[in-house]
């Protein structure tokens, strides 16, 4: 069964609500998924909220994204503990799925070789996108690098997205950011309604 | 085979023009390398000059070479399978759009400016790339290292000097291999590979007319071997903060490299070493014979009713001698560990041969300086920085070597000089206001071409090549405009502001 899972949107310091929320979990002995947002290149706010925060018109938020598990232990914590750590629980969506856009170029077969076989063993709970169509090509003229009229002997290309549950869906972003040749926007979270 | 058979094409054209020479009678003349005949009159003597055909020539005349520059910067970028497989009949094509109506208009003129562009300009120019390429194809920089910050720097730097002695197309096929394998591990390499763009495949390269081609195209033209080293300061200061930046900027990426992979970028560590050191020699004979060529006085002999100095051709002759010495007696397995092809040197003969045709027309109105079409321009640019940003403004979007030509020949109308005395006027060392004027414009025209030829993938022929080596070995190199918005607009041209500003 998958997991669900929910982001909340928390204002406050980033280091108070981290340090709040992994001590609350230490201590009531829970184990888990929690992912801070902003770590973990996962798409947060938008350009106003950030002109928002640059210009100190509010307070900085923090996108946390957690287990279903522990959303009522976080938010009662929250509740309880405003008095002292002023930290304020300002949005609760529950998340669809995640995906992110990503492309590739490579010249060389071994790297490309590499590449399809990421995506080839791709986890079962993740799908590419119908766009993902990888385009191999091969010039067999083009066996030498030259200087100004240069070409690749072989090619490889392609751009999609990939989708499916955050936590899944981050541990492959994870695995794929490790290829400097794939290049990977940033994650972005779907939410139910 | 057919590889080899380009290199021979060369060096039977090469050997034809000797017997040529020969056939067509030898005709020594006290004048025939003016430049060196009246070196060490100082204060140089100026007669007015004016280019005769250049006064004439309309400026839609340009219009092919402008052609040719346009589809060396464009179809590599949009089309380059096309471009790949179709250039030769590309540069073919541009090259006889401008020949067919000038050799019908103006007949004998035609020809002769013609036969002299190819055989004073063309020919020497070629046959240095190629021995100059050929001998660094058989130099082998082995043994892996680590790429840590300081090893990239002092590897960077070795290319950096390296670049002035063996070319900056040679000196990048050389390095370029030992960096890659340094860092083969590390997830972060686009910018060592950028840097050395800047560093090996240009800046290094602004000592020595061996260096980068615009620096040999203006030896042809009567600079002294030597001169070039007066651009050591600027070459220096350039090339420090380059270093430094780099240094820092690899420290940060290798930092968060080392934390993020645990160690992953030990790569197996192995000595290095060199193999086909006995190249060196040859490289030594290529420099001599340069050297020798700018010494010598034997008179000259005319083909084809072209004067060529006889140690020009001695010093050609040579050149190819080494070339040919170096293949012969380097190991076939070097110059495979280098993936050494003719390729980049073939390419750079089909697209100069359409370039030295296509530009007879804008030297020509340049040299006659206010009194051509291009008086405009010639007016415009009148201050040693002027040159500077327009030769290296030109240079980064086209290639460097025609462009820093283009702008000697303007810097030489605008003050009126005859091409024949700028070797004198250069050993004089600017005894006097013309001269002053020129060696400060020239020197502009040195800096801005070699330098900024590193702005772009297109303005210098071994970016290209640096480019295509590291995409194959795995580095995610920028786009064409990437690569001008990520590192030559944050790095390169804050640092030509600041060479503008201490040094013209």
């Amino acid at each position: 069964m998958e997991k669900v899972f929910y982001e909340l949107v928390i204002e406050g310091h980033v280091p108070v609500i981290k340090g709040f929320i992994f001590g609350l979990l230490e201590g009531s002995k829970r184990t888990g998924t929690v992912i801070v947002s902003r770590e973990n290149n996962i798409k947060t706010e938008t350009l106003g909220e950030v002109f928002m925060e640059w210009t100190h018109l509010h307070e900085s938020l923090c996108h946390v994204v957690i287990e279903e598990d522990f959303l009522n232990v976080i938010k009662n914590g929250l509740e309880k503990t405003f008095h002292v750590l002023k930290l304020k629980l300002k949005e609760v969506r529950k998340i669809k799925k995640a995906s992110f856009h990503f492309q590739y170029e490579v010249y060389a077969k071994k790297y490309g070789e590499e590449i399809k076989n990421i995506f080839k063993e791709l986890p079962s709970q993740l799908k590419t996108s119908p766009d993902y169509q990888p385009k191999e090509e091969s010039d067999t003229e083009c066996t030498d690098i030259g200087s100004l009229a240069s070409c690749h002997g072989y090619t490889l290309k392609a751009h999609g997205s990939v989708e499916g549950p955050i936590d899944v869906l981050l541990f492959f972003y994870k695995k794929i950011q490790e290829f400097e040749l794939i290049k990977e926007n940033s994650i972005a979270l779907h939410f139910e309604n | 085979m057919k590889k080899i058979s380009v290199s021979f094409f060369i060096l039977i054209f090469t050997l034809g023009l000797f017997i040529g020479g020969s056939w067509a009678g030898s005709s020594s003349s006290p004048s025939g390398n003016e430049a060196t005949a009246t070196a060490n009159q100082c204060p140089v003597k100026f007669d007015k000059h004016c280019d005769e055909l250049g006064k004439k020539l309309p400026l839609w005349t340009i219009l092919p070479f402008v052609g040719i520059l346009l589809s060396i910067a464009i179809f590599p970028l949009v089309a380059p399978h096309f471009w790949h497989h179709h250039y030769p009949k590309v540069a073919a094509f541009w090259a006889l759009i401008f020949a067919l109506p000038f050799i019908y208009f103006y007949n004998s003129d035609a020809i002769h400016n013609i036969l002299h562009i190819y055989m004073v300009d063309y020919i020497p120019f070629i046959i240095m790339l190629w021995a100059l390429f050929t001998i660094a194809g058989g130099i082998v920089l082995t043994g892996n290292l680590q790429g840590r910050p300081i090893v990239n720097t002092i590897l960077l730097l070795v290319g950096t000097v390296m670049a002035s002695w063996v070319g900056t197309t040679g000196a990048s096929m050389i390095m370029i291999r030992p960096v890659l394998r340094a860092n083969a591990s590390r997830r972060r390499k686009t910018h060592v590979i950028c840097f050395f763009i800047f560093l090996v495949a240009n800046i290094g390269g602004s000592l020595t007319p061996l260096g980068d081609p615009p620096l040999f195209l203006g030896f042809l033209h009567g600079v002294p071997f030597f001169w070039t080293f007066k651009l050591l300061p600027e070459m220096l200061f350039a090339s420090s903060l380059l270093l430094i930046i780099f240094f820092l900027v690899d420290s940060f990426y290798y930092q968060q490299e080392t934390h993020k992979e645990n160690g992953k970028t030990n790569a197996e560590k192995s000595p290095i070493g060199l193999k086909g050191w006995h190249n060196f020699f040859f490289l030594a004979g290529v420099v001599g014979a340069i050297l020798l060529s700018g010494i010598l006085k034997w008179g000259a002999i005319t083909i084809f009713g072209i004067s060529i100095p006889k140690q020009n051709l001695f010093r050609d002759f040579m050149m190819i001698l080494m070339g040919v010495l170096s293949l012969l007696t380097t190991q076939k397995n070097l110059r495979e560990t280098n993936e050494f092809s003719w390729e980049p040197i073939k390419e750079v003969a089909y697209l100069f041969a359409g370039i030295f045709m296509t530009i007879i027309p804008a030297l020509s109105i340049l040299n006659a300086g206010s009194e051509g079409t291009f008086a405009f321009l010639v007016n415009a640019v009148n201050e040693p920085y002027h040159y500077y940003w327009i030769s290296g403004g030109l240079s980064s979007f086209l290639d460097n070597a025609p462009t820093y030509l283009i702008f000697f020949k303007s810097a030489l109308g605008k003050l009126q000089i005859p091409e024949s005395l700028v070797r004198q006027i250069l050993l004089c060392g600017g005894s006097d206001s013309i001269s002053k004027e020129f060696i400060s414009f020239l020197k502009a025209i040195s800096i801005g071409s070699v330098f900024m030829g590193a702005n772009t993938y297109i303005g210098n022929a071994p970016n290209f090549m640096v480019k295509s080596i590291a995409e194959e070995a795995g580095v995610a190199m920028p786009s064409f405009f990437g690569y001008i918005f990520k590192y030559s607009i944050p790095i390169l041209i804050p640092l030509f502001i600041v060479v503008t500003f201490v040094f013209f």
